[in-house]
């Protein structure tokens, strides 16, 4: 049933590594189908590199006006839909929060990302208000440094994790090797070998954590909703 | 919490994440979206125009019909065509 956007108008904010990496997290599990609505298709460029899980289907994005259709085939079909979004403040990204259970905000710990996020909470108001119903979000950290933070990057991070309007995920995306290197050799963090990546269990347990954080929220929204109903 | 900290998946739960049926709605959530958004569309433009003769009382009904269920006239000229194909059709 859930469908999970990743969006951020601001390009380079981690969205498309934070959605292959909870993709190929759930699919060991769970048949997932993951929407690849980036106009430079990265998704559908990863997936004819080997080693793809079996149970990931990636389907590529055609324009705004099939969005929302190819994202009804995909709920209908598997109990995960993810939703890769382009960077830019597009009606593409409004349609598919529309039809979302949960929106990730990733940004990195930088002012331009925190005002791109900032625009996109706006916009997922008024998408709400559209299709009358609440739609979760959440911001979540991509490309942070696992040991020491910027004294910049602390303070953004803070701003986001203190605003009790904001739901923000305490696990975040590291900057990590095995994140690029699902890219360049194709597969996930679980298929690429620890003699050729550095650090490839911490990544593992990186992406552990977030896909486990993630669940915790889609179960927790999924019973709000069912108090309501 | 940050990786360091391991916390297992409970995949075995997730079965009750199950596919969700197909709905009806999604024309209606698309134009509440249309009116709501403020993020604009960057498809291309593939608009035209054209000026149509007629009595003026053709042109001040489909004009008043139109704007009474708050459609552009050439949305609303899409509207009529595919009502009259699909009593042509059946």
């Amino acid at each position: 049933m859930p469908i999970i956007s990743f969006a951020n108008s601001k390009g380079g904010s981690g969205k498309t590594t934070s959605a292959l990496l909870l993709a190929c997290e759930l699919a060991t599990a769970r048949p997932v189908t993951i929407i690849d609505a980036d106009p430079r298709h990265p998704l559908t460029t990863w997936a004819k590199l080997p080693n793809k899980p079996r149970n990931l289907t990636v389907v590529t994005n055609q324009s705004e006006k099939t969005i929302l259709d190819e994202i009804e085939a995909a709920a209908a079909r598997d109990p995960f839909v993810i939703v890769d979004l382009e960077g830019t403040a597009s009606r593409l990204t409004s349609y598919a929060i529309s039809q979302s259970d949960l929106v990730l905000i990733p940004m990195k710990e930088q002012q331009q990302d925190a005002l791109a996020a900032i625009e996109l909470v706006q916009e997922i108001h008024r998408d709400m208000k559209a299709v009358r119903r609440n739609i979760p979000f959440a911001i979540l950290f991509t490309q942070t440094k696992a040991a020491v933070k910027s004294r910049t990057a602390r303070f953004i991070s803070k701003q986001f994790h203190d605003n009790p309007k904001l739901t923000t995920l305490q696990a975040e995306i590291n900057e990590r090797d095995a994140f690029s290197a699902i890219f360049a050799v194709g597969g996930s963090v679980g298929t690429l070998n620890s003699k050729e990546v550095n650090n490839l269990e911490s990544a593992q347990l990186n992406v552990h954590a977030f896909a486990a954080e993630v669940i915790e929220l889609l179960r927790k929204t999924k019973d709000a909703r069912r108090e309501i109903a | 919490m940050t990786s360091g900290e391991r916390k297992i998946l409970d995949f075995g739960d997730l079965d009750e994440f199950e596919p969700r049926q197909k709905t009806a709605s999604l024309p209606l959530e698309r134009k509440a979206v249309d009116h709501a958004a403020a993020f604009p569309s960057r498809e291309r433009d593939d608009e035209g125009q054209m000026n149509i003769r007629a009595p003026e009382a053709v042109l001040k009904r489909f004009r008043e019909m139109a704007k009474s269920e708050r459609y552009k006239l050439g949305a609303f000229l899409e509207i009529l065509m595919n009502a009259y194909d699909q009593r042509h059709d059946g």
